[in-house]
């Protein structure tokens, strides 16, 4: 090979090689720059379901509030006020009446206590307690198949009473799972099954996505999360998976 | 007018091209080094060329462009790599001793340089992979072809890849009828990206974002 030629040689696989290496480059950074938006985007989506929620719940709570005083004032606040009539009454009455009258004031003190258990047992109630939980899932699945174009099937039956520390940690496992699903998973179709039956939580998160291999998982800030909040409910988390068969999350909690 | 010439004549006046893109607005960044660069290009090259169409020894001109090529490449990178500045300027001040003291007391003025040129090439072509290592492990830069830096960066990459066989064949080319048309090509080319990045610089000035 004469000189001319390794130089031609050279000096073009030299260009090629500098021309690959930006093109490369320019393209590497735009697929980043593409999943970081994409990432943004969940992000963002599920901020604005959090703000959602989190108004939810105040109006969850202002209601339950406006119940609360609406029955304290109509019951409990008028058999009260009888109360103080008839004690009132007893004061100017005969011997003989005063046994008739404090026959009425126990019956009616014995109503204002049925009356306080009632108000204490719907306090108490699971309407009151999982207050916004149903609510916001079914606005992060309808949030979420508009902007990431996916079917996200939701199916909550939830019998029992759920304290407001527990349906908080469920909804922050499922905007977890949900995170995880719409970075990784590739899916189209998102299963939400949570039920509460006789002191038993149980939910099962499924995608129909990429899936990966069980003994692959690597427990990143997601995942880690998730288990942390199973934990910290005393529940135990399964996770079932296999490449291209989808994911499928179990998490079970005793409530009892 | 053969090939050769012509193409010589291209690379003389292709630093023209980014001067034409220079607004007042690039030269209070850093870019200020790659201006003046290109100034200077453009005047070695002009008197070189004069110089040889006239017969006259050129190759002491072509060490001083060297020299002031690596200082001012040097200043833009160390303001855009943001690396360890005392392991920069290190490798930097040893290759400009080294490059003065072979260029003038071993290899001669009269004579070429090639294997400080080769040096060079390998120098920078480094400070460019690592400035494009910088680019997609950092992901700040959300549009590359608005980025100037980008662009200046490709051009010296270009030139020095394009340029790489033309200075290890460097003795041969200047004792043999194979010409500088690789060099001159790449320097043609460089001055076009140089040009792009000026443009994109005027338009929006993002150096500081990249």
């Amino acid at each position: 090979m004469d000189n001319d030629t390794f130089l031609l040689i050279g000096s073009t696989g030299m260009l090629l090689l500098a021309f690959s290496i930006v093109f490369f480059i320019y393209l590497y950074q735009r697929k980043l720059i593409k999943k970081n938006l994409e990432n943004q985007q969940i992000k963002d989506l599920l901020q604005e379901q959090e703000t959602k929620t989190t108004y939810a719940l105040l109006e969850g709570q202002d209601k339950e509030r406006k119940r609360i005083a609406a029955e304290l004032h109509d019951s409990l606040g008028s058999i009260l006020v009888t109360l103080n009539m008839y004690a009132d009454t007893l004061i100017s009455k005969k011997p003989e009446e005063m046994e008739k009258l404090a026959k009425k004031i126990s019956e009616t003190a014995q109503l204002a206590n049925e009356e306080t258990r009632k108000i204490s047992h719907s306090l108490d109630s699971g309407m009151l307690k999982h207050f916004g939980l149903e609510a916001a899932i079914h606005q992060l699945s309808e949030a979420v198949s508009a902007a990431r174009n996916i079917k996200f099937e939701v199916n909550i039956q939830l019998h029992d009473a759920l304290s407001t520390e527990t349906s908080l940690e469920v909804y922050r496992i499922i905007q977890e799972l949900v995170n995880n699903t719409l970075k990784h998973a590739q899916c189209s179709t998102i299963r939400l099954d949570l039920t509460h039956i006789k002191g038993s939580l149980n939910l099962i998160f499924e995608d129909n996505g990429i899936g990966f291999k069980k003994e692959e998982i690597q427990f990143g800030m997601g995942l880690k999360n998730i288990e942390n909040r199973v934990n910290k409910l005393d529940g135990e988390l399964t996770i079932d998976s296999s490449p291209e068969k989808g994911s499928a999350f179990i998490v079970e909690i005793s409530t009892v | 007018m053969n090939t050769q010439f012509a193409i010589a004549y291209a690379s003389t006046l292709s630093s023209l091209i980014p001067l034409f893109f220079i607004r007042k607005k690039l030269i209070d960044s850093g870019v200020k080094f790659i201006i003046v660069l290109v100034i200077v290009s453009f005047l070695s090259d002009a008197i070189m060329f004069l110089l040889m169409k006239n017969g006259i020894r050129n190759l002491y001109l072509a060490h001083v462009y060297g020299l002031t090529e690596v200082i001012l490449l040097s200043a833009y990178f160390i303001r855009v790599l943001k690396i360890n500045q005392i392991i920069f300027k290190s490798v930097v001040i040893v290759y400009l001793i080294a490059y003065v003291v072979d260029s003038f007391l071993i290899t001669g003025y009269n004579s070429f340089n090639g294997v400080l040129r080769l040096l060079e090439s390998f120098l920078f072509m480094a400070f460019c992979l690592s400035y494009y290592f910088k680019l997609y492990s950092q992901e700040n830069i959300f549009f590359l072809e608005r980025s100037m830096s980008f662009w200046i960066v490709t051009a010296v990459f270009t030139f020095f890849c394009g340029a790489f066989f033309s200075f290890l064949l460097g003795d041969i080319i200047l004792s043999s009828s194979s010409s500088w048309a690789f060099h001159n090509m790449a320097n043609v080319l460089k001055n076009i990206i140089f040009a792009i990045g000026f443009f994109v610089g005027a338009k929006k000035n993002n150096y500081q974002n990249g």
